[in-house]
Formats: structure tokens, sequence, C-alpha cells
């Protein structure tokens, strides 16, 4: 078939700027596209004609997070812009009141915000335990999603928030309460405690200070936390190898949810 | 198209024959560094990997190309994984922006659209397996099918368009609206007017040549 024959090509351009053209037909188009030139200047200008119908479509602002993920894929630290309305506080922190300026409640708050964050994208991205196995896991196609967990210790305060980019290989750690130290002689462990209820994963140590810091994962963050739910921090002797299973009571534990 | 986009909350392209304001002084009496609204020269600043003028165009642009991509996945959450999908394209391929070719919001709308309307499928299965525990996540602030039409109507009264569209009945302005706003395909939008399939095919075809034809032959669309 000639592409490129006027009358076909202008119907081509028409149905495939307009978004009509679809499958196999559109993949085909887009390789004629390509390489021709011509055909490109055609769907622009049905592009440029149809923008036109976009200009009443009522507006609605992306919510925070957006931007964040953006720098955070793009550049690798949302903190290291400006964002576009707001200060340099990472993502989280902007929708977790938590910091030097918030308290006790802001913790609880964050605690209950977050609860209800994790539950609510438990309830959208639940699937059926096969889903896995038949290839339904890749949830959108080509679409990014995030990692966070939060966790809390024995009186429910959160101490820990942990997130990672989907393809990413670096967790960024958030100690939550800032009067919080390591004891003298031990180091934090972080595990990743899977949905079958298998032995924990170990993840990597943590260091502890006021600003975020970061755990360079042994995979891709999708390969750990994929089929994981709940992470943990124990905290284990400094001068003994890293044990392959938690050794010692688990100082925080907490959900772990895949975000978008 | 400048007499609309300012409307909208987007800035005009360079293209745009109003005087310069006080605040918007003409561009070369501008330091090169200094904060731009213009859309086209964020565009060639970021091919430069100019990371303040990337969130600026994000600034100005980010809503209105959101309300574009929720109308076509219904819900806000997918429609912010499209918005966040174009815009990492967009940095990444600023540079093969071309200025002459298309507006700077006619690009980025494509990038849209076609990220948006790619998704669907995709979209759609993930809707169907989670449709149970998700039933109120159609959060569109407006009704699906009722409001494509509403927004034509007012996309052609806009463009001063009406005599030239009036030969088309209201099933045809349908189709075209669903098919342009919703991103929907013909046998989608056959299943929601109820009509056969071939029918609805002439309806968005005929509709749209008949746009064409009302907007003049006017091919890339700069000096309308």
């Amino acid at each position: 078939m000639n592409y490129l024959h006027p009358p076909r090509l202008e119907a081509l351009a028409r149905d495939y700027a307009v978004g009509t053209l679809r499958g196999r037909a559109r993949r085909r188009f887009e390789r004629v596209l390509h390489d021709a030139p011509q055909a490109r200047r055609v769907v622009e200008a049905w592009q440029q004609r149809l923008a036109r119908l976009a200009e009443v479509v009522p507006a609605a602002a992306p919510r925070e997070a957006v931007w964040a993920a953006i720098e955070t894929r793009l550049f690798g630290s949302a903190a290291a812009t400006r964002a576009p309305q707001q200060g340099a506080t990472p993502w989280w922190g902007r929708w977790l009141p938590v910091g030097p300026r918030s308290g006790p409640a802001g913790a609880g708050l964050v605690l209950g915000v977050l609860a209800g964050a994790v539950l609510a994208v438990a309830a959208l991205r639940w699937q059926p335990p096969w889903a896995a196995q038949v290839g339904l896991e890749a949830a959108g196609p080509g679409l990014p999603a995030a990692y966070v967990g939060i966790l809390s210790d024995a009186q429910g305060k959160a101490l820990v928030l942990a997130s990672s980019r989907r393809q990413g290989r670096v967790l960024t750690i958030k100690w939550l309460q800032p009067a919080f130290q390591l004891p003298a002689g031990q180091v934090a462990r972080l595990w990743a405690l899977g949905k079958d209820g298998g032995p924990a994963i170990p993840v990597g140590p943590l260091s502890a200070g006021p600003a975020p810091g970061t755990l360079q994962l042994p995979a891709a963050s999708e390969a750990i936390f994929a089929k994981v739910d709940r992470l943990a921090v124990s905290l284990e002797p400094a001068d003994a190898p890293p044990p392959a299973a938690p050794t010692q009571p688990f100082l925080a534990e907490g959900p772990c949810a895949k975000l978008w | 198209m400048p007499a609309i986009a300012g409307d909208l909350g987007y800035p005009n392209d360079l293209t745009d024959p109003a005087p310069y304001t006080a605040d918007h002084p003409p561009l070369p009496d501008r330091p090169v560094d200094e904060p731009t609204d213009d859309l086209a020269q964020l565009l060639s600043r970021i091919a430069l990997r100019d990371r303040a003028a990337f969130a600026r165009l994000y600034r100005l642009t980010s809503s209105h190309l959101l309300g574009v991509a929720w109308r076509i996945t219904l819900r806000r959450e997918q429609a912010e994984e499209v918005l966040q999908e174009a815009f990492v394209s967009v940095w990444q391929h600023a540079g093969s922006y071309q200025r002459a070719i298309a507006s700077p919001m006619t690009w980025l709308i494509n990038i849209v659209r076609n990220r948006a309307i790619d998704g669907l499928r995709a979209h759609r299965e993930e809707m169907a397996r989670t449709h149970a525990l998700d039933d109120d996540a159609m959060d569109l602030p407006a009704d699906p099918a009722a409001e494509p039409p509403q927004l034509l109507a007012a996309s052609i009264a806009k463009l001063g368009l009406d005599r030239c569209m009036a030969s088309l009945s209201a099933p045809q302005r349908q189709a075209v609206a669903l098919a342009y706003y919703r991103g929907l395909a013909h046998g989608e939008i056959a299943e929601t007017l109820a009509a056969p399939l071939g029918t609805v095919k002439a309806w968005v075809r005929r509709g749209l040549d008949k746009l064409k034809t009302c907007l003049g032959d006017d091919p890339v669309g700069l000096s309308a």
C-alpha cells in the first residue's frame, strides 16, 4: 500500500492525529512517519488544527508528587532543584509534615496519612496472587512507580521512611525522629519481608543522621521490592559480619507499597 | 492563536503578534538567563539542559496538559502518570522541537495525547482487574459522556466556526468530540453512541474534514 498517495495520506494523518488509528495500523503509520518527512508535515498540520480544540479543556493542577517524580527520574534527586511552586523540600516531605518543626503530633499525623496512603495504594494495586504468573505484574507498561516504606517503632511512632524509584538502585532513607541515635557498637540493618511470609531478605545497612541517607541496592528496586509488603530494621552488632537473618528484635517495622 | 491562549493560563508563543507588556519586554533586550514565559524559548533552553527552564515550562503548562490527559484516562492517577512520562520525554527530546512546524503547546499536547492514547489499552485492562475495589476511581470532575460535546461546542464558538460547522448533526459532533477529547477508538464510539461502526467512522471523518475546511487551509496553523 502506498501510504504517500495524497488522499490516503491525508486520511491516515487525520485518523492518526485524532487518535482513532489504533494498534498495528498506528504502529505501521508511525514507521512511515519516521521515514517520510512529507507524511510528518501532513500529520503536523492536523495536530496543529486539532490542538485548537484543546484550548477549552479545563485545567487541573497536578499534585506535587508528579513534579518530584519527574525530577527524581531525570536527575536522581527531587531535592536538587527548585520545585516549581515549593521550596527544596523532598517530595515526601511536602505531604508528610515531619521535620524539626513538627513534634509528636506531626509524627502521629504522618503515620495516619501514610497508613491511609499505603492502604489506598494497596487497595488500588491489589491483584490476585496468580497475576504475576500470567504476566499481569507489569502494571501500566512503561510507567514509573516508586516504592515507599514507613517503619514505626514499638510505640507506633514513625521512625524511618524509605523510598526508591521503580528501577532505581538507590534507596533513600530518612530518619523521622531527629533525636534518634544509633547505640554505639551497633548498626541498623534493613530487612525486606515478603508477601509470602518467607524469611527476611537482607537489604543493607542504614546510616543514621538528620539528612537523608542512601543505600545502594544489590539489584533494581523492582526486583527486590515487587513481592515485599513490609520492611523492618534491626540493630545488629557492628563488629560481626552481616547476618543472613535478623539476630535481634526489630527496632521498627512497617508497610512497603508501590506508589503509582 | 494568540487571542485564546491567554485564557488558558499558558502563554503565547513567539508568533504572538500582540504587543509586549511591561511584564514581557521584547526578548532580545533580556539577559539570556532571565526567567521567561515564552514556551518556545523555554524549550530551546531545555534542549541545552536548563533545569530552571524545565521547571518553568512545567509550571506554565502542566495544569492544562493534565486536563487534556485526564479526559482520556478518566483517572487522575493515570493522567498524572501520563504527564510524568510526557515531561520526561520533553526533557529528553526538547532539541527535536521545531518552532516552524508546531506551536510549543501543540507539540506538548501531542506528546501528552499520544502517551495517553498509547497507554489506554493497558489502563483499561488494569481498570477491569481493579474494578471491584476501584469503583469510584473514575474521578474525572465531569460526566465523561456529556462533557466532550460541550467542549467541542465551546471550541467551535470560540473559534468562530458556528456557521461553518452548522451542517454537522449532533451525533456527528458527538463522535468527533469523543474521538478527540476522550481519545476513543471508532469501536468505542460506536458502543457509546449505539450506532453502527461504519456510520461512526463516517461521522468522525466527515466532522474532522469539515473542521479542516472551516479552519481554512492553513497547513501549520501558526497564522491563525
